[in-house]
């Protein structure tokens, strides 16, 4: 247990070390808000609310959509793909794999603490950024108490997806653009930039049988209070289930994997 | 009962078959064509508690394959291998335990932040024991000198400091077994020493199994007792230093360096040279000593022309090693 809290510790320390990459990313991250908010201004312009699969959609709860969308973007967004990709092309990961601890519970560490580091010094700009000078709507505790267990799912979800690309590595060696496939999957089927409320009817019933939904979109209707209370718990039980059904794929996976690995170098 | 016991090993890899050029390489992309590369190939050996045992053959040998597969981070082709018990690449996690590991090339600690970070790291990753952390720690200070720099961040050591470091965090837990691939690549005499010694002293005080391989004959002269080597994947000896020495290493090198003239050497090779290079001026002979020594070829040069210096060498273990493979590979020859 006690490592655990040593490599995020340590995960955490590295980010640090990294302010003007911070201070970048920030910056990327707000220029990228404001663009996403002004275009929803231009688009809704004309009318005082849009249609949608789930009703009518008025601006502001765009706007906070689109910044819980950030938010959720910052805390959940992990580098374990890349990670995965670096450490087998220079078979570095030979040094993760000689320790009595399995890669999982390494990288997850990994991704444990640079998420506090996010949380504490990326997300925080955003927030005040959509309290102050938009109309980001608080929507009430319980709404916020269920927004983290999905969250927290979502995370989870996210992890295991970009694990399970990451081991394909152990047949491909490089899997970075595999890490871009799945990232713009998740863009799309996820929601982060639109939601699926405006999908066209085809697009939103494929997206139904996909994990990906369960990231973005379906946490943040919980947030913005666009589902009842038998909706939050359908959602946060389907999530459980495509974690599960996750695991299973990744152990096979791993199991099948790690006897193809080849520790490049030496 | 042996500690390491590694059983008709061997372990191919595919590598898909590439085409030359622009389009080659483009075909290569869709073409299913492997070669195989056979990288270790049938090795047998077993090492005893408390041995040093010298890992050695030229690059490319297959070592680092033989030492990636004991400490289980790759699977055998056929062939195993057992490690305290232990089949290594099946129990992989249960097998780290007990063994420390030093890829020369490459670093466990953690890049960006001080050292003592990544120290305290394994120690709670290993479970070490207070009492047990405490006396390591006071003994690697010591011998290593890690104190000196262990607030500094990795990135920001030199190779020698780094080197020592990695050698703390992989002895912290005590391992029954310590693999060093190359560990004293790269380094100046002094720290090469001073790693030699600390190798030395594990071994001893802790009695330590120690698996080095290496491309350095001093790390083998001073640390090794017994020495496997290994050459295209093929064992080719395995034995003690002495023995080996005795059998390939009559080989002395003998440089002169003499005004400039135009001797002809050929007529040192009735005499038991075995080669020779001579520019005019630099002469690079090679010799048995049963057959001659160096007297009698400097009296021969003498003889011809001024010479102005000399040095002997005592032939070098890649010396040795080739010379062994030069003459397995005759031999296998003639069976033919
Ligand atoms: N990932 C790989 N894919 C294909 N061939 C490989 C791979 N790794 C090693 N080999 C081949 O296997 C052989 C043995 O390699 P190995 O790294 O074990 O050599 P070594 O004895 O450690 O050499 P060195 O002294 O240069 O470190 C080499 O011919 C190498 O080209
Ligand atoms: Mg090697």
């Amino acid at each position: 247990m006690k490592a655990y809290i040593e490599i995020i510790r340590n995960s955490f320390l590295t980010g640090i070390t990294y302010r003007v990459n911070t201070l970048l990313r920030i910056f990327g991250a707000v220029v990228s808000l404001l663009v996403q908010i002004s275009l929803w201004y231009v688009l809704f312009q004309s009318k005082p609310d849009a249609t949608s699969h789930i009703g009518a959609i008025k601006l502001s709860e765009m706007v906070t959509y689109t910044i819980v969308s950030t938010l959720t973007h910052i805390i959940i967004s992990n580098q374990v793909i890349m990670r995965l990709d670096n450490k087998i092309k220079t078979g570095q990961i030979a040094m993760d794999l000689i320790k009595p601890m399995s890669l999982k519970a390494i990288l997850g560490s990994e991704m444990i603490g640079t998420t506090l580091y996010n949380v504490i010094f990326r997300s925080l700009p955003i927030l005040l950024i959509g309290i102050f000078l938009f109309s980001f709507q608080f929507s009430g505790w319980l709404n916020l108490a269920f927004f983290i267990i999905a969250l927290f799912n979502a995370a989870v979800i996210f992890f295991e997806l970009s694990y399970i690309v990451g081991l394909t590595g152990f047949w491909y060696t490089t899997v970075w653009h595999m890490g871009r496939v799945l990232d713009n999957a998740i863009r799309v089927f996820g929601g982060s930039f639109i939601p699926l409320w405006f999908f066209p009817e085809s697009l939103y019933h494929i997206s139904m049988f996909l994990p990906f939904r369960f990231i973005y979109y379906t946490p943040i209707l919980i947030y913005i209070g666009k589902v009842d209370m038998k909706g939050v718990i359908e959602i946060i039980l389907q999530q459980w289930v495509w974690i599960a059904i996750l695991i299973i794929i990744e152990k096979v996976i791993w199991k099948f994997g790690i006897k193809k690995l080849v520790i490049q170098g030496g | 009962m042996s500690i390491i016991k590694v059983e008709n090993l061997t372990k191919q890899f595919k590598r898909t078959k590439r085409k030359k050029g622009f389009f080659g390489a483009i075909k290569t992309l869709f073409s299913n064509e492997y070669e195989i590369k056979t990288a270790v190939h049938d090795v047998s050996f077993s090492v005893e508690k408390g041995e040093i045992v010298g890992y050695i053959g030229p690059n490319g040998a297959g070592k680092s394959t033989t030492i990636k597969t004991l400490v289980g981070i790759l699977v055998p082709t056929s062939g195993n291998a057992e490690v305290k018990g232990i089949i290594p690449y099946q129990s992989r996690i249960e097998n780290a335990r007990n063994i420390g590991v030093v890829f020369g090339q490459r670093t466990q600690l953690w890049w960006d932040i001080p050292v003592v970070d990544s120290i305290n790291l394994m120690r709670h990753m290993y479970k070490i024991q207070d009492a047990l952390f405490e006396e390591n720690m006071k003994i690697f200070s010591q011998v290593l000198g890690i104190d000196e720099f262990i607030n500094t961040p990795v990135r920001q050591l030199s190779l020698g400091q780094r080197m020592r470091a990695d050698l703390c965090v992989s002895l912290l837990h005590s391992p029954d077994i310590l693999y060093l691939d190359e560990p004293t690549i790269g380094l100046d005499v002094v720290v090469k020493e001073n790693i030699r010694n600390f190798i030395k002293k594990i071994n001893k005080e802790m009695g330590t199994t120690i698996v080095l391989t290496t491309h350095d004959m001093d790390d083998i002269e001073m640390l090794c007792h017994r020495l496997i080597v290994i050459d295209k994947g093929h064992l080719m000896y395995d034995g003690d230093m002495g023995s080996l020495k005795a059998k390939y290493g009559s080989n002395e090198r003998l440089t002169i360096i003499t005004e400039k003239s135009d001797v002809d050497l050929k007529g040192l090779l009735a005499l038991g040279v075995s080669e020779f290079k001579y520019n005019g001026i630099k002469a690079d002979i090679q010799y048995e000593t049963d057959k001659i020594n160096a007297m009698g070829i400097l009296e021969w040069m003498m003889q011809r022309c001024r010479v102005k210096d000399f040095s002997i060498h005592q032939v070098n273990i890649e010396e040795v090693i080739r010379k062994m493979y030069r003459e397995l590979d005759e031999r296998s020859k003639m069976m033919k």
